[in-house]
């Protein structure tokens, strides 16, 4: 897995090619724009974590430039602007993902995860996790056969547990994707769902599916 | 009324002048009417008593008679006037002909009232009836019948017509002195409230200008140099402020924005440092604890950034109807699960739709720190209750707890930045200490208002009011942006 990173502060880029190295993956750096588009042009990545706020050509002229050349390709965008909307916007923008600065770097490796590992379980297909399977359509949840009764809210937790399937999800991951929310308040109603789910999907049986990471979030292994 | 107001001072000061001068202008035309009214008598007594004397005939013995013949009707009646009162002496001022004179006269001899006139030989002279008249005598010398010895003939004639004239007139003027101080104090009242008509329009608008509208002009229809010189001052005032405002505001953005990159890096450094394995366990939980505070030290950052452009106006609001009951019953409903864990429950009774012109992410964001707040300061197994009541044309949304509260002298800080009313206890609760600024904030640009009571441990109670939907005020479109 190869990553290209651009981004112009010196000791942010060290770090994170240090960190994502650590963690298995061939990392290029580029320290403005130009070099950014260069680099992406000269070889083959899988994904770009691209700073927004660059030298010579901002994120913001990169991004249409990759999607033309490679429509598929992760985006994950970090800037030091705020907030709420600015998170829309940047994906308006066109990028996958969007962190702002400072941040969690286990957070940062559990997006790429989920961005690289992507594609797998889209549609409306049957999720399956062990002996837990999931139906988007009919939204029914059944574990060894039997029907598991689900409120709204632990059927979305558990679909979007189900399609990081083996993969960690961080607290906020969970919080933008299914409270489509980003206060830091409800990091921690996370905490309470997942204990509501683990309470239907996990005690009654024997296998645990739902697993804690620590510090990180949660991953469900199936 | 407020006696210290311009107006009334105006208003006041006005009555007294214009009493003052009224008085004056009296007193003048009192002194005038009197003198002239006295001067015209004694002219006309003058002439009476001329004739009267050329009509007299005055034998040595036997009656007095006046001959009237030839005289128009009115200086019969002259006469007739004068007859009652006149006397007549020798030039030592001794009575003669007593038999002459009238009762009246007589009884004024008998009390010698009469005594000064009697010396007189000739001119004006006056006298005290004995019934209180006054009587203008005029005394001058007279040819007695055949012997021409000389006497002196006094002829009288009563004031009291003109003297009532004269009273009369003073009176009516005394009498309409409090009207006098009525009218023109009410007309100094109504004068003095147009000329400070403008500045009172002035005010009003002006009061609408805050920190967070201080790039508003004041705009006012009244065109007198005086106003505009005020309004003029005034927005010039509010725009050195507003300088200084967006100074400290643009430095507030910038500070946490440059803090931004440094704690990115030490947050990715520490973090990787702590994910290499060959460290020694104290420098591990050293590095951990390290990022206990720098995640603290990040959201305080974040959340002055947030408060910092909000304030700037870089952040905007964008207002749209937003019914609160499914938001409260959505926030209530997340927030819950949080206060399950304190051993806290939130109690929700039934609403009703209560639409505002509001953003739903900054309403949303105020209403979770307040619900969030209480619940940090809440005691294991209370409860706290949500309410939302629409009142006339506003909304209000009040949030109590049974919590530690808040002491009296606390309470007018805590909307404050970084004011915390004991450092120990919510520097553990982790709050940053920001919370409260941003409540305010956002219930002020919805035009609102948020108001605290609360009693140490005993809770708090914090009420937000904010207009409904339809409700606007028309006010500020004297402020011009």
């Amino acid at each position: 897995m190869k990553i290209l990173v651009v981004e112009d502060e010196g000791k942010v880029a060290s770090f994170l090619k240090k960190g994502l190295e650590q963690a298995g993956y061939e990392v290029d750096l580029a320290m403005d724009g130009e070099e950014g588009y260069d680099k992406f042009r000269a070889a083959d990545y899988d994904l770009i974590l691209l700073d927004l706020m660059l030298p010579k050509m901002t994120g913001w002229d990169l991004i249409p430039l990759f999607r033309k050349r490679k429509p598929t390709m992760p985006i994950i965008a970090l800037t030091a602007k705020t907030a709420v909307e600015d998170r829309v916007q940047g994906l308006n923008l066109g990028c996958d993902d969007y962190l702002v600065k400072p941040f969690s770097f286990a957070e940062l490796l559990a997006r790429i995860e989920v961005q690289v590992r992507r594609g797998v379980s889209m549609g409306t297909a049957e999720l399956l996790a062990g002996d837990l399977l999931l139906d988007p359509l009919k939204r029914k949840v059944s574990r060894g056969g039997k029907a598991i009764e689900l409120s709204n809210k632990e059927f979305a937790l558990l679909e979007y547990l189900m399609r990081n399937k083996d993969q960690i999800v961080t607290r906020n991951m969970i919080v933008e994707n299914v409270w489509d929310s980003s206060f830091d308040n409800f990091t921690n109603v996370v905490d309470v769902y997942i204990n509501y789910l683990r309470k239907k999907v996990d005690y009654p049986f024997d296998k645990q599916l739902i697993q804690t990471v620590r510090g990180v979030g949660y991953s469900l292994k199936g | 009324m407020n006696v210290r107001s311009l107006r009334f001072k105006l208003g006041w000061t006005n009555a007294l002048l214009i009493t003052v001068v009224f008085l004056a202008i009296g007193f003048i035309r009192y002194e005038v009417l009197s003198y002239r009214a006295h001067l015209s008598f004694d002219s006309d007594l003058l002439e009476d008593a001329r004739d009267f004397a050329t009509r007299l005939h005055f034998p040595e013995s036997g009656a007095v008679t006046i001959s009237t013949e030839g005289l128009p009707p009115s200086e019969v009646l002259a006469l007739e006037r004068i007859r009652p009162y006149f006397a007549v002496t020798d030039l030592k001022g001794t009575v003669l002909r007593p038999e002459l004179h009238s009762a009246y006269i007589q009884d004024m001899l008998d009390a010698g009232a009469l005594s000064e006139v009697l010396r007189s030989h000739s001119g004006f002279s006056r006298a005290e009836g004995v019934d209180g008249r006054q009587i203008r005598f005029y005394s001058l010398p007279f040819a007695a019948g055949a012997s021409a010895e000389q006497v002196i003939l006094h002829v009288g004639q009563s004031t009291e017509p003109i003297e009532a004239v004269i009273r009369e007139s003073l009176l009516i003027y005394l009498y309409s002195v409090p009207l006098i101080i009525f009218v023109s104090g009410a007309i100094g009242w109504l004068l003095a409230g147009r000329a400070l008509k403008p500045f009172e329009d002035v005010a009003q608008v002006a009061g609408l200008i805050t920190s967070k509208n201080l790039n508003m002009k004041v705009v006012t229809p009244h065109k007198e140099i005086e106003v505009q010189r005020l309004v003029d001052a005034f927005n010039s005032m509010v725009g050195r402020l507003n300088r200084s405002f967006e100074q400290l505001r643009q430095f507030n953005a910038d500070a946490a924005h440059e803090l931004r990159t440094p704690l990115a890096i030490l947050q990715g450094e520490t973090e990787i440092a702590l994910n290499s394995m060959d460290l020694p366990e104290d420098t591990r939980s050293l590095l951990a604890s390290n990022l206990e505070e720098l995640d603290r030290l990040t959201r305080v950052v974040n959340e002055i950034l947030t408060l910092s452009e909000a304030e700037a106006g870089t952040r905007n609001i964008s207002k749209v109807p937003l019914d609160l009951k499914p938001l409260l019953e959505d926030l209530v409903e997340h927030l819950n699960l949080l206060a399950l864990d304190m051993d806290v429950r939130i109690h929700l009774p039934q609403l009703s739709a209560a639409v505002i012109e509001g953003d739903e992410l900054w309403i949303r964001r105020a209403i979770i720190n307040l619900l969030d707040n209480a619940i940090r300061y809440s005691k294991p197994g209370s409860n706290i209750w949500v309410a939302a009541t629409v009142d006339g044309e506003r909304v209000r949304l009040s949030i109590r707890d049974q919590g530690i509260g808040i002491s009296a002298a606390d309470i007018p800080f805590i909307f404050d930045r970084l004011y915390r009313a004991d450092p120990a206890r919510s520097r553990n609760s982790g709050g940053s200490g920001l919370g409260l600024s941003l409540v305010k904030w956002v219930v002020e640009a919805h035009e609102g208002t948020v108001h605290v009571s609360s009693r140490p441990d005993e809770g708090s109670e914090f009420t937000v009011e904010i207009p409904l939907a339809r409700a606007h005020s028309s006010i500020s479109g004297l402020l011009q942006g």
